[in-house]
């Protein structure tokens, strides 16, 4: 297994000669948010799925707070993963903050990624007047960052069991290792300011592949003037506004965004 | 006798039951709380929270215990309550709530005392460490980082130099211009030591007016080629047209030969010794 492979725990699965599908998590879990998506895509892609460093079961000895402090370190994941297997002509399907974070790997390797499916998207979280509104204040996410600081101990006291216990938890560890969805509470933590006080509206016009937007109609991290503001400031793309609720809709409505990115794929 | 709140939450969001005590909480009726969805009642940052943190887990593990958000009431206050979710197979949540004001308060003080105290350990850290003056590693941390730095380049069976730099005749600098002076041109001299720094190579300030080089993974003719490219830069740019130039000991470790840091020091000493007898302003290359 090559270094890429472990470091960011790759599983590519489906069919070999296929499209290739890159699935890329958000904010706060990891590649397993994706599996109930997952059987439909392998039946007709090559699906590619990975942990950003400091996520799910990724190596955390590789972790560097200041390499994953701003989105560029968490492109480069996605950099090296497509250099490490030699792909081309990739599809990401990116949740969340990985909308952005694939943007930044597109503009950088623009021959590699074909196009990108965004879902549940949003390039500033801030409101900037008077034209643009992320939907929350700096307070607000400050705000967020207590509440992760306070939070830390439930946190830790849940990763607690899994990391003490001798060699009988080796086992457990491996079979639950897969049903993590937490991150360490510092590797989240430094997740969530670089994805919500960062401002990437400049990518967007820069973006050179077709893009797909699917989007909650109520999205308490997104709103619709948000999904708008996309739509509008990138070249090539389409957006659909899916009647949900929520901010993960390839979790919560997986069925019903599955013949939009099907259809897009092709 | 304890009480907390209830909260039956559908798979789109929506409140479909909640007890007296969250009424209470919200300052609202049962009735017009039922039907209307639950990030409602939450704080902004509450709402992303409970999207990327809580949901998420939920939907993989069915219980998310004890998480610290924050409840808004009809009056927009923010009350802080700690909530226990749980998922069943029906895609409804259950929610309970309850406020935890003096948890909060006392959770607060701790990490503000918790920052306060990392901040003040990596003042610390940095006085203990490094040069008050110049910002350059002081003498202990050299030692300490550079016999790392020497394990490695043995590891690698390559070899680094030790440049040991002097400023000449800088107690005449101090006499005619002042100490204020004189602390102005070694903060220059540092910082032209420092220009063209490789990640590995460590810079030091070791005594008034001396300065240690440790250039990682160099052969002898590279380590005097910077060298005497550090003494010309010192030499051409003067500090406001105070100028100095710099004498210069250089002692390489050879690659497999084990030689200790201070044993290096010792060597690149003796070699700056023969600069300044030999006429100041120029590199010797020790011989070992």
């Amino acid at each position: 297994m090559s270094s890429v492979e472990v470091r960011n725990n790759v599983k590519i699965s489906g069919i070999n000669d296929a499209p290739t599908l890159m699935l890329a998590h958000g904010f706060g879990c990891d590649q397993n948010t994706w599996r109930f998506k997952l059987p439909q895509l392998q039946k007709c892609y090559r699906v590619v799925m990975f942990d950003y460093v400091g996520s799910g079961n990724s190596s955390v000895d590789q972790y560097s707070v200041e390499k994953y402090s701003t989105l560029e370190g968490y492109a480069n994941d996605i950099k090296d993963i497509i250099d490490e297997f030699d792909l081309t002509n990739v599809t990401i399907i990116a949740h969340s903050v990985s909308s952005m974070i694939a943007a930044i790997a597109v503009i950088d390797i623009p021959d590699k990624i074909k196009s990108i499916v965004m879902v549940c998207p949003s390039p500033c979280f801030l409101d900037i007047p008077p034209d643009y509104f992320g939907g929350f204040e700096r307070s607000d996410l400050e705000e967020l960052i207590d509440l992760m600081d306070k939070n830390y101990i439930g946190w830790a006291n849940y990763l607690a069991p899994l990391v003490m216990g001798g060699a009988n938890s080796q086992a457990l560890i491996s079979e639950l290792s897969g049903s993590f969805c937490s991150t360490d509470p510092l590797v989240a933590k430094t997740f969530a300011q670089a994805t919500f006080f960062s401002d990437h509206r400049s990518l967007l016009p820069k973006i050179p592949c077709k893009v797909l937007i699917l989007q909650s109609s109520s999205d308490a991290l997104a709103s619709l003037s948000v999904g708008e503001y996309m739509s509008q400031n990138i070249a090539h793309c389409d957006l659909v506004v899916v009647n949900a609720e929520g901010h993960c809709l390839h979790m919560t409505h997986h069925q019903t965004i599955s013949p939009r990115i099907l259809a897009f794929i092709e | 006798m304890f009480s907390s709140g209830h909260l039956i939450v559908s798979a789109s969001r929506k409140i479909i039951f909640c007890n007296q005590y969250v009424a209470d909480l919200r300052g609202a009726a049962k009735h017009e709380i039922v039907d209307t969805s639950i990030s409602g009642y939450f704080s902004k940052a509450s709402n992303i929270f409970i999207d990327s943190y809580i949901y998420p887990l939920l939907l993989r593990e069915s219980v998310v215990q004890e998480s610290q958000i924050a409840f808004i009431n009809i009056m927009s206050k923010k009350i802080p309550v700690v909530v226990n979710v749980k998922s069943s197979s029906s895609g409804n949540s259950f929610w309970s709530v309850y406020t935890c004001e003096n948890r909060d308060i006392l959770q607060t003080e701790l990490l503000s005392a918790k920052k306060h105290l990392e901040k003040q350990a990596q003042a610390l850290f940095l006085m203990a460490t490094t040069d008050a003056l110049t910002g350059l590693l002081n003498r202990r941390e050299f030692l300490n980082q550079a016999n790392k730095v020497a394990h490695q380049v043995e590891r690698n069976k390559s070899s680094f130099a030790l440049l040991f730099i002097d400023v000449d005749f800088f107690k005449q600098v101090n006499d005619s211009f002042g100490h204020q002076v004189g602390d102005s041109v070694l903060v220059h001299v540092a910082n032209m030591l420092c220009e063209g720094r490789r990640i590995n190579d460590l810079v030091a300030r070791v005594g008034g007016e001396e300065f240690v080089l440790l250039l990682a993974d160099i052969d002898e003719d590279s380590a005097f080629f910077l060298a005497e490219t550090i003494r010309e830069r010192i030499q051409k740019n003067a500090l406001d047209h105070v100028s100095v130039t710099v004498s210069i000991g250089l002692a390489i470790s050879h690659k497999g030969c084990k030689l200790s840091v201070e044993t290096l020091l010792d060597l690149s000493d003796q070699a700056l010794y023969r600069s300044k007898s030999g006429g100041r302003n120029r590199t010797t290359i020790a011989d070992n």
